[in-house]
């Protein structure tokens, strides 16, 4: 139904979010390099980013900070398992639709996922 | 730590088994006492929101910090019952805390310069940084290139910088979760402290540098004698909430003087009215810094306040031109009434110079600074001040600014000696709602006889109580609740207790005050102009006053009390409801009911409670097989058998069993020993109370596996802890659960009975009817009965020991009847009946208001000796 990408230095967390969102129907693609990640978004159209906050080289927060002025539209939530007040809120000054904290079970992040691209973006 | 913890827990387990119980019971204890106290704080937040309590989101985010630590410590107590079990608790626990804190976290606050800002410099975007009062103005200037003062605003952003730099953030906060606004004397002593800080507070030398600066940018030709007033201009003043009159002004300042009076301004946040007014509409203290406006001074030989639209007389297609001599501030605080001229909105505009007031005191700069109030205005009323060409032009002018701002305007002006008009200020006009129906007099037969007629209707609406004298603003003693205010004049300072008023009538005044607008914010019926109040109505006599009709009869009118539509809450839709609306989100619900459910697991933990219920179950199932893992003693849990469909779980601590049976997996009821436990036991079992008798025959291997699914109402996982004295019982029905903990010993000195009974499903309300039920009895026992929202604790102490065991039977029969009483119990009237059903002996609670039930209602008659 959407295109969607997800970046995480891990890549058993890519994968296992890939699988679930791909049962819903969705046409997802998963990195772990952020380079690689935003210069997709340069090239595509991508509905919506699952960003993690801890990467190898920038941090999440940055990757939003690029991938919002490649494509203003795109939709963005934040996955993280190491949470602070200040990235959260600076994730949502950005722009981030979501701002959410591991471990995250299938139904949390369908349910996400399913919100997010039910709205528009400003 | 972790390994540590497990290798002390191996050691023990084989050399020392006394030991290891008596520590996890240690843990155990503690995770129940926290859980308790959790429950506890989840009650009171729940009754903020659904009771809609006006507190200061600092007091939410105290208990909510509290909350945090108590179930983490209970996470932790489950930790050391069992430390290799529920490891990933801990991690949801974390993420669920977070979200709790992410909700509560306000809005990033700037404290970067810029700290003052020059009004041509202000700009589309900021609004927040100088406040609404000084935005307003310069949009009038900018936009419409109508006149305005020359001046400069000191902005939020260093008002936020102000707190940091003197590190008062904590302290403020502090203060304002202890407020009680329903308490003057609350209001009163934190509103005192709050402004001795600020006023003690040291002003940053790069924040006097820009004030500095700020003044040679409005002094041009004047050289250092320009004058200037100092006013607030808050984000969220003059917007839905006015704020009217709430804030300090200071008028005809020395620049030389200018910190002092700026850190005044800056105080007023904090006054006792201010306060009440802000927590009221459920404004934050931080979404709500205040930036200081200072405007050139105008000598003014007359001002007033434009309407646009005429709270009076909302149809008249006029808007109001009030008018006095001298400085504005008299008229806005109410002191002096204003000559009024009606201009009609539409072109052409017709002048209708109406109301003719005759000053006898005037406000006017003094010479040292300030203002002085003087005599004499000649016998003129001041609408003569202006002609009709400048009527016009403040007719005009007004009417800009409210296509400006799409809704009605409240504008405040001035003339200065040569003619020439000034805007000072504009803001949304506070005229009451399209739903307040005016109550017409002539429909309505009343027989009561008539104080006083004629005045202004400030606010409509019907409002009655005993009248209360006011005199001035200086001796306002404690204002009973529901009055009628009588007053010469009313000023902003008696905001603070709007919400007693009942209805306000005074002397004087007009509908372009502070207070007159605050009461319709309120929606407090206000009558003012009358001339005669304080003269007419006499103190302690009733009165009801019609507003609309501008009318006080002597006593209580019915027919117009019962018209009166509902008084607003001013909560409902506030930023403060939202927010607790969202914290709750993460805190209250429920996920977690049935304990065999397969997503009883720390996964399926979404908000507090359910880490709370989680760890609860678990700790309670812990406890109980530790005889299952084949410890030495085998002093494990033991299954009651028994005739009504209650799974108990026994855990002898000693001599609360027959020691014949210590071996055994399962005993009955004559095995049981222990005092407490038996009294409670003839309670809970009594013949009356009704069993659906489908359970009663129920195999109790079949009843486990299928309560799993289908069956929610028996009570599943309940156990007792018991001794010959002494029992703790804990008892589960689907979604509720009662806690009883006795001591019932030989001397009467240190026993108690404490009594829990909290949740239940259903909505609130339900729970509601349930609670003031259980209250009511327990109450008529002799409990000492503490209600919190649906949650209820009660406690007898120091009984003897007949004494208690019969209060121990009653409990139980209570027990037994609570299960059914959400199908009993439909609404308030329910309850009344049931109480007395009770306590005359009633036991059996079957709907009463199932008619297809088909079952007759069995009536015992009194027992003569059971109740108290």
């Amino acid at each position: 139904m959407a295109t969607i990408l997800v970046l995480d230095d891990v890549l058993d967390a890519v994968t296992l979010l890939q699988r679930i969102l791909e049962k819903k129907g969705h046409e997802v693609c998963g990195f772990t390099e952020e380079e690689q990640a935003i210069g997709h978004v340069g090239a595509n159209k991508v509905d919506l980013a699952i960003l993690d906050i801890k990467l190898k080289k920038m941090n999440g927060v940055e990757v939003l900070e690029e991938l919002k002025k490649l494509d203003p539209q795109i939709r963005v939530i934040m996955l993280t398992g190491y949470p602070t007040l200040e990235s959260a809120r600076e994730s949502l000054e950005l722009g981030a639709s979501e701002y959410c904290v591991k471990p995250i079970d299938k139904d949390e992040i369908e349910e996400k996922v399913e919100k997010v691209l039910g709205t528009r973006t400003a | 730590m972790f390994i540590a913890n497990l290798f002390k827990h191996w050691t023990y387990k084989f050399f020392a088994p006394g030991i290891l119980l008596r520590q996890k019971y240690e843990a155990f204890r503690n995770l129940l006492e926290c859980d308790k106290k959790s429950h506890e704080l989840i009650a009171e937040l729940e009754q903020i929101y659904y009771d809609q309590i006006n507190t200061d989101i600092a007091a939410v985010e105290k208990k909510c910090r509290q909350l945090s630590l108590l179930v983490g410590h209970v996470v932790e107590c489950l930790t050391q019952l069992c430390p290799t079990c529920y490891v990933n608790l801990t991690d949801y626990f974390k993420k669920i805390d977070f979200y709790v804190k992410l909700a509560l976290a306000p809005e990033r606050y700037d404290f970067s310069p810029p700290f003052t800002v020059g009004f041509n410099e202000i700009g589309p975007d900021n609004q927040t940084l100088v406040g609404g009062k000084a935005f307003n103005l310069a949009l009038a200037r900018k936009q419409l290139g109508l006149p305005v003062p020359e001046g400069f605003v000191i902005t939020s952003n260093c008002y936020n910088y102000v707190i940091e730099a003197n590190d008062l953030r904590g302290k403020i906060d502090e203060k304002l979760a202890a407020i009680d606004i329903r308490s003057e004397s609350s209001l009163e002593s934190t509103s005192r402290k709050l402004m001795e800080l600020i006023l003690a507070a040291q002003i940053p030398e790069e924040v006097e540098a820009d004030i500095v600066g700020g003044f040679r940018g409005i002094d041009r030709a004047e050289q250092g004698r320009v004058k200037v007033s100092v006013r607030s201009s808050a984000v969220g003043e003059d917007s839905r909430a006015s704020f009217a009159g709430q804030y300090r002004t200071v008028l005809n300042v020395d620049p030389h003087r200018m910190v002092d009076y700026y850190k005044e301004v800056i105080a007023s946040k904090y006054s006792p009215s201010a306060l009440y007014y802000r927590i009221n509409y459920g404004l934050s203290d931080l979404e709500t810094p205040m930036a200081v406006l200072v405007l050139e001074m105008i000598d003014a030989r007359a001002s007033g306040v434009i309407y646009t639209r005429d709270p009076a007389e909302l149809s008249s297609n006029n808007l109001v031109i009030h008018t006095i001599w001298g400085l504005g501030e008299l008229l806005v605080n109410g002191r002096v009434t204003p000559s009024i001229i009606e201009v009609k909105r539409k072109t052409p505009r017709r002048i209708k110079r109406g109301e003719k007031s005759v000053q006898s005191v005037k406000a006017i700069s003094a010479d040292g600074g300030g203002i002085e109030v003087v005599s004499g205005t000649d016998g003129q009323p001041a609408s003569l001040a202006i002609h009709d060409d400048s009527v016009l032009r403040l007719a005009e002018w007004a009417m800009e600014l409210e296509r400006l701002h799409g809704v009605p305007q409240d504008i405040e002006w001035c003339m200065d000696d040569l003619g020439q008009l000034f805007i000072l200020q504009s803001r949304p006009l506070q005229i009451e709602d399209g739903d307040h129906k005016v109550i017409d007099c002539g429909d309505i037969e009343v027989e009561n006889p008539v104080l006083l007629s004629g005045g202004i209707k400030a606010c409509g609406g019907v409002g009655a109580g005993v009248v209360y004298r006011v005199e001035g603003a200086t001796n306002l003693e404690s204002i009973p609740e529901g009055v009628v205010l009588v007053a010469r004049t009313v000023s902003p300072e008696y905001v603070k207790f709007m919400g007693k008023l009942n209805a306000v009538v005074t002397d004087a005044g007009s509908t372009a005050g502070h207070f007159a607008s605050v009461a319709r914010e309120f929606a407090v019926p206000t009558l003012v102009n009358t001339g005669s109040a304080t003269k007419t109505l006499t103190p302690g006599e009733e009165v009801t006053v019609n507003a609309d009709a501008k009318v006080v009869y002597g006593g209580l009118v019915p027919q117009l009390l019962e018209t009166v539509c509902a008084g607003r809450s001013l909560l409902e839709d506030s930023p403060f409801m939202a927010r607790m609306e969202k914290i709750l989100g993460y805190i209250s619900p429920l996920n977690l009911v049935e304990p065999t459910a397969e997503w009883f697991r720390p996964e399926g933990c979404k908000t507090f409670h359910d880490i709370l219920r989680f760890a609860h179950e678990k700790s309670v199932q812990e406890m109980f097989s530790l005889g299952d893992r084949g410890s030495r003693r085998a002093r494990g849990a033991k299954r009651l058998v028994s005739e009504i469909p209650v799974a108990f779980r026994l855990l002898d601590l000693g001599g609360g069993l027959r020691p014949e049976v210590s071996a055994d997996k399962e005993v009955g009821v004559g095995d049981i020993v222990s005092l407490p436990f038996q009294a409670i036991w003839q309670g809970l079992s009594h013949p009356d109370i009704y069993w659906d008798p489908d359970l009663k025959h129920l195999d109790w291997q079949e009843f486990d596996r299928v309560s799993g699914g289908i069956f929610r109402l028996e009570s599943l996982g309940s156990y007792a802890v018991l001794s010959r004295d002494y029992v703790n019982l804990n008892i589960h029905f689907g979604y509720h659960f009662v806690v009883l903990d006795t001591l019932c010993a030989e001397e009467p000195e240190n026993n108690y009975i404490m009594l829990r009974f909290a949740g239940g499903g259903a909505d609130f309300s339900s729970r509601a009817l349930r609670v003031n039920f259980l209250a009511r009895v327990l109450s008529h026992q002799g409990f000492k009965v503490d209600q919190k929202g649906d949650l209820i604790d009660a406690q007898i102490m120091r009984e003897d020991r007949q004494a208690m065991k019969k209060k121990l039977e009653q409990v139980g029969l209570l027990l037994g009847c609570t299960r059914l009483l959400d199908m009993a119990l439909k609404d308030s009237s329910g309850v009344e009946k049931l109480v007395q059903k009770f306590l005359s002996g009633n036991y059996d609670i079957s709907p009463i208001t199932s008619k297809q039930a088909g079952r007759d209602l069995v009536s015992v008659n009194g027992r003569t000796d059971g109740s108290i």
